[in-house]
């Protein structure tokens, strides 16, 4: 339980003299290397073009082969590369802000993991059951149950973790454990009972990757992140807010069930848009946030914004990394931000045990 | 006691009952608190004095009894409304990040208040608290007892800044001179004696019986879910009231002209082992 107890403190890390002042630089540097790693997204790969050749193809006004490669390989992969950074960072910020746990992320606590078993469900059972659906319907139908696998986690995750008006943060922790053993024994048993070319197919989307998804299903994504990312910047005070506790937050003025929901149902929105297009993509949402808060201070006001543009730039980064280590090979994306994170997420829990220069912990 | 008028400013509890866990928690209580005034509510612990305040403020529902707060159900107030009536000092304050002292003291005020006329609110509420000097350092880096001062500094702003919204009657602590020094108490008293003056009423849970004469014009004493007493400070701080509810004697007296101490004797002697 000692582990488990630490989450706590990891706030009070970094960023003793953080000023407002410097948000905005932050943003507008955040801002410059996402467009900077968007412009290589599209021009780096097997098929390396320059970036006046990038814009002609854009524009339709690149050779056929130039035009095929940026409309239909790199474009929709760096658009659900964008939906993937905004949404993650966006959510794994909202949770730790209402969890008051910076540990919380949206694989960590199972979040991911509901939304790939709705998204499995619906991959094996409309296989199964031998339905063919409309491809326009099938673009939202995914989404759509990974909302579901996403909203029903939460909402679970949220009710296990509230005893008398408080969230407990090792209770949080341990319902995550136990939501991701359940759906990734669930998602086990789907597998069981999916034939060879299916199990095939989401192997690959179990580990996570931008590159499966096609036209119709990464507009519905971009779509469903536009909805869902306001909703969560706008909970900023909300957020700020809950970190005095929910009684304390309500005292303040917040209605604090009516926030909860709202943060809710819209990171259910954005990690089930992502999931159900990229596969379950670790860590983003745990590591984007922290190192705008390194920076930049705990207030939501600059930190939403910052975590988006920070969890647009790991991930297009990563996926640049996995295109180019071993070309053509592309190992999958969810590979390589488990990879960076996991030691991360180490390195938190054992950065904590140095102990903390000055002050009383009032945590 | 008279029903609420509309409009009236006014806290008011009436025949509150409430059940925690299957015990009486309150039980009957009735209290009427008026602008312009410090009540101080003591008694032994579990009396049920953080369950009084938990009914004002409005985030606990009484089983039985109303709450009115300036004449309206706090149940049908929304919570930005209610933020703007009253004030609330939580017995345990926390901060789970990092904000910086000004950050932490402006939390509470409403994003209606102009940002200049916020930033001088929380000036304010820095300055009367003796913080000026940390201003802009993280509150995790603040002792224990500037910490807990920062938050009743959080507390004052969200009341000035509902003061200017044409509200903001209502400070109600939960022991806000827990974990201070003797110096800060006196400060903590100054500060409600001030909010006072300015015209709100002030409802404060102490356990310090000498600050609560230093403090109150009323003192409510409550034992097991109960009122037992209820009145100006002289008439309720008196030996025969105390000593039973608190079964121990207390010597009342006056060192200084004007001012009461309330002394527990305690016996000093080892307890027997069962």
């Amino acid at each position: 339980m000692e582990a488990l107890g630490v989450g706590r403190n990891l706030w009070h890390r970094g960023a003793p003299w953080h000023h407002q002042r410097q948000g905005h630089w932050l943003l507008l540097v955040l801002l410059l290397g996402a467009s900077a790693l968007a412009l290589a997204t599209l021009a780096l790969g097997p098929v390396a073009m320059a970036p006046d050749r990038v814009i002609a193809a854009l524009l339709g006004h690149g050779t056929p082969i130039e035009t095929a490669i940026i409309w239909h390989l790199r474009l929709p992969r760096l658009l659900l590369g964008i939906a993937v950074g905004v949404s993650l960072a966006l959510a794994g910020a909202a949770l730790q802000g209402v969890l008051r746990n910076p540990l919380a992320d949206p694989g960590l606590i199972g979040v991911s993991g509901g939304a790939s078993l709705g998204a499995v469900a619906v991959i094996v059972l409309s296989g199964r059951i031998g339905i063919a659906l409309p491809a326009a319907l099938q673009s939202w139908l995914l989404p759509a149950a990974a909302f579901l696998g996403a909203g029903v986690v939460i909402g679970i995750v949220f009710t296990l973790a509230r005893r008398h008006g408080e969230t407990s943060v090792a209770t949080l922790i341990l319902a995550g454990v136990a939501m991701n053993a359940i759906t990734g024994a669930a998602i086990g048993a789907l597998i069981y009972v999916s034939d060879d070319d299916q199990l095939r197919d989401f192997t690959f989307w179990t580990m996570g990757a931008l590159g499966g998804a096609d036209w119709p299903l990464v507009l519905v994504v971009i779509g469903l992140t536009t909805l869902s990312a306001p909703v969560l910047i706008s909970q900023a005070r909300a957020l700020d807010l809950l970190q005095l506790g929910e009684r304390a937050a309500f005292h303040a003025g917040l209605g604090v069930e009516q926030a909860k929901r709202c943060t809710a149902l819209a990171t259910a929105i954005a990690v089930g848009a992502v999931t159900s297009a990229a596969g379950p993509i670790g860590f983003i949402g745990l590591v984007a946030p922290h190192l705008v808060r390194l920076i930049q201070g705990p207030r939501h006001g600059i930190l939403l914004p910052a975590s988006m543009l920070m969890g647009v730039c790991l991930a297009l980064a990563a996926d640049l990394v996995v295109r180019l280590v071993v070309p053509p090979a592309e190992p999958p994306l969810g590979l390589a931000t488990s990879l960076v994170g996991g030691p991360f997420f180490l390195w938190l829990l054992l950065k904590d045990r140095g102990g903390r220069p000055g002050g009383g912990d009032h945590a | 006691m008279a029903a609420a008028q509309e409009g009236e400013t006014m806290l008011e509890a009436e025949g509150l009952v409430v059940t925690l866990g299957g015990s009486r928690a309150l039980d009957a209580v009735n209290l009427v608190l008026a602008p312009g005034e410090v009540v101080a509510v003591i008694g032994p612990n579990g009396a049920g004095k953080s369950t009084l305040l938990a009914c004002l403020s409005g985030a606990l529902r009484p089983d039985a009894g109303t709450v009115r707060i300036d004449a309206a159900d706090p149940a049908t107030l929304s919570a930005t409304e209610l933020g703007r009536r009253r004030a609330v000092l939580e017995q345990a304050p926390t901060a789970a990040a990092p904000f910086r002292l000004d950050e932490l003291v402006s939390l509470g005020i409403p994003r209606k208040v102009p940002p200049f006329q916020a930033r001088q609110i929380a000036r304010r509420a820095i300055e009367i608290l003796g913080l000026g000097s940390f201003r802009r350092r993280p509150v995790s880096w603040l002792s224990g007892g500037e910490y807990h001062r920062a938050h009743l500094a959080r507390a004052l702003a969200q009341l000035w800044a509902g003061r200017l919204l044409g509200s903001g009657n209502w400070l109600l602590l939960d022991e806000p001179t827990a974990s201070l020094d003797l110096a800060h108490q006196n400060a903590v008293i100054g500060v409600a004696r001030a909010v006072a003056a300015e015209g709100a009423g002030v409802l404060t849970v102490v356990h310090d019986l000498t600050l609560a004469a230093a403090m109150a014009d009323r003192v409510v004493l409550m034992e097991a879910g109960r009122i037992v007493a209820c009145g100006p400070t002289r008439r309720v701080l008196q030996p025969a009231i105390l000593e039973p509810v608190y079964q121990l004697p207390l010597a009342v007296s006056e060192p200084w002209p004007g001012r009461l101490a309330v002394t527990p004797l305690f016996a000093g002697e080892a307890l027997e082992n069962p």
